[in-house]
């Protein structure tokens, strides 16, 4: 798979490549669970070719070699439009009987826009005949309650390509896999997935966490709160009142959390364990990105 | 997505065939394949390859990683490392099972191969659900899974991700809670601080 998802604007030579791009949002489409944008340009360069291919096919012979093979290429790119309208308007009914919200407009196809026209109108219109024209004309008023749109995701996405400086609201990384080419990773991200923000699903944006140094002090105490609860309860104050940011946390030591009023051994001991871990993986992160920068280096033009 | 999905997909792979007839270059959408001369191994789309196969009309050549040997050698590093190993091809379990069902004869040792084929598989998978629980566990949001296929992907999609959201909501809601709580035992050790430096116990 080449990367070609960012440079749209470029002229597609062949219908082959119409095929594979579309083969590509296909697969994103029925894995992404939000609506991606509607991809008019490939579907219909992929109809005109198959209207094409059909009129050929008409004039061959059914015995020709080609027949069953042209016949059954037709099929399957059929297939892969039909799935692909599919699987959009099975979205699209989520939301239904009422209006997208404003943003999503862009998402839609013209097709779409007038289905979600009629189904709207359909509905008002059978909810009016049925009971809403038997009402007191005040309250001849219908409003649906709002729907909030469940945008909490967890995606796998593709890397196409190196994408530096992108973050992902988590603050912490784990390795299924410590062999890595950072061109190839398949990523399980949990995020707020916006649906124009993310192109391809498979296809998101490679993430980078915050590095530790740079943690505010906020970000130490959501640390804290997370990988020592107990601590966080009894020496929050501490934290805050010492204003530790990332920096001064990975250069702490057993004194110095003596020193802050962690005066307990035990906890003191815990604590200086967990700032040990956060210090190793911060290292290990940094030691992989500088491996990366390296490797990218060494083959600058691949992809 | 469906498994015949994947399955779909993995027929776009390009197979060597050796054809049994001769004809000129065929323009398809997706391509120009050909020309075709007996003998001569020519490589097609693998759904194209079936359909000749089906007719008779060519030997399907198994791509280089479907031998014994190349298996064996495969499942033995998926073996001895602890994490996902590439694997040749990114369809080779859909690849295999295709091959298996429609051109059996022109795999040699078809039974091994199989055999071998569904051992990887086993043990990768296995690999996942032990990865996947390891990460259920340890409270991360974003994992780096290198080198699983689409069908593997695809077979942990639904309930892992389905999970995921499930976890992470009743995870929210008890956290909101418990974050009014702590700034309240905050503030109070803080005011406990003011008089007496000793910790809380």
């Amino acid at each position: 798979m080449s990367d070609n998802s960012d440079n749209e604007v470029e002229e597609l030579s062949s219908a082959a490549q119409v095929a594979q791009r579309f083969q590509e949002w296909w697969i994103s489409e029925r894995n992404c669970p939000v609506l991606l944008p509607y991809q008019g340009e490939l579907v219909d360069c992929l109809l005109d070719q198959l209207d094409h291919m059909r009129q050929g096919l008409a004039q061959l012979k059914a015995s020709d070699l080609r027949a069953g093979l042209h016949r059954l290429e037709v099929e399957r790119i059929q297939y892969l439009i039909n799935d692909y309208l599919r699987s959009r308007l099975k979205k699209i009914h989520k939301f239904l009987p009422q209006r997208p919200a404003p943003d999503m407009n862009v998402l839609l196809s013209d097709q779409e826009r007038t289905f979600i026209d009629d189904v709207v109108n359909a509905t008002f219109k059978h909810f009016h005949a049925s009971a809403l024209s038997q009402m007191p004309t005040g309250m001849q008023q219908l409003s649906l309650p709002e729907r909030a749109e469940e945008r909490d995701h967890y995606v796998f996405c593709r890397v196409k390509k190196a994408a530096p400086g992108v973050m992902v609201d988590a603050d912490s990384i784990v390795d299924f896999d410590v062999a890595k080419s950072s061109q190839s990773a398949g990523h399980l991200l949990g995020s707020n997935t916006s649906s124009q923000a993310s192109t391809n699903d498979d296809e998101l944006r490679k993430k980078t966490p915050v590095p530790v140094v740079l943690w505010k002090n906020a970000d130490v105490m959501r640390w804290l709160k997370r990988c020592c609860a107990d601590q966080h309860t009894m020496y929050a104050h501490l934290f805050l009142e010492h204003d530790i940011t990332g920096r001064s946390l990975v250069r702490m030591n057993e004194c110095s959390l003596e020193k802050m009023g962690i005066t307990n051994p035990d906890h003191k001991s815990e604590l200086f364990r967990e700032i040990l871990k956060l210090k190793l993986k911060s290292d290990i992160l940094e030691i992989k990105d500088l491996e990366r920068a390296g490797a990218d280096q060494s083959r600058p033009s691949s992809n | 997505m469906e498994t015949q999905e994947v399955e779909f997909i993995a027929e776009n792979t390009l197979i060597e065939i050796v054809p049994k007839f001769n004809h000129a270059v065929i323009h398809l959408i997706t391509g120009d394949f050909g020309p075709f001369i007996a003998g001569m191994p020519v490589s097609v789309p693998l759904w194209a390859a079936l359909n000749f196969r089906q007719r008779q009309k060519c030997r399907i050549l198994p791509p280089a990683w479907m031998t014994v040997e190349e298996l064996e050698k495969i499942k033995q590093e998926e073996k001895d490392s602890q994490v996902f190993t590439r694997i040749p091809s990114e369809h080779y379990r859909e690849i295999t099972q295709l091959l298996l069902e429609n051109a059996t004869p022109d795999i040699p040792r078809a039974d091994e191969v199989h055999t071998l084929v569904k051992d990887i598989w086993d043990m990768r998978l296995a690999k996942l659900r032990s990865s996947t629980d390891v990460f259920i566990k340890s409270d991360e949001v974003h994992a780096q899974v290198d080198h699983l296929t689409m069908m593997e992907l695809n077979t942990v999609r639904p309930l892992l991700l389905t999970s995921l959201r499930f976890v992470s909501r009743l995870k929210k809601n008890p956290e909101e809670q418990n974050s009014t709580i702590n700034d309240s035992s905050t503030s109070f050790s803080v005011s406990m601080q003011v008089s007496d430096s000793e910790p809380m116990q």
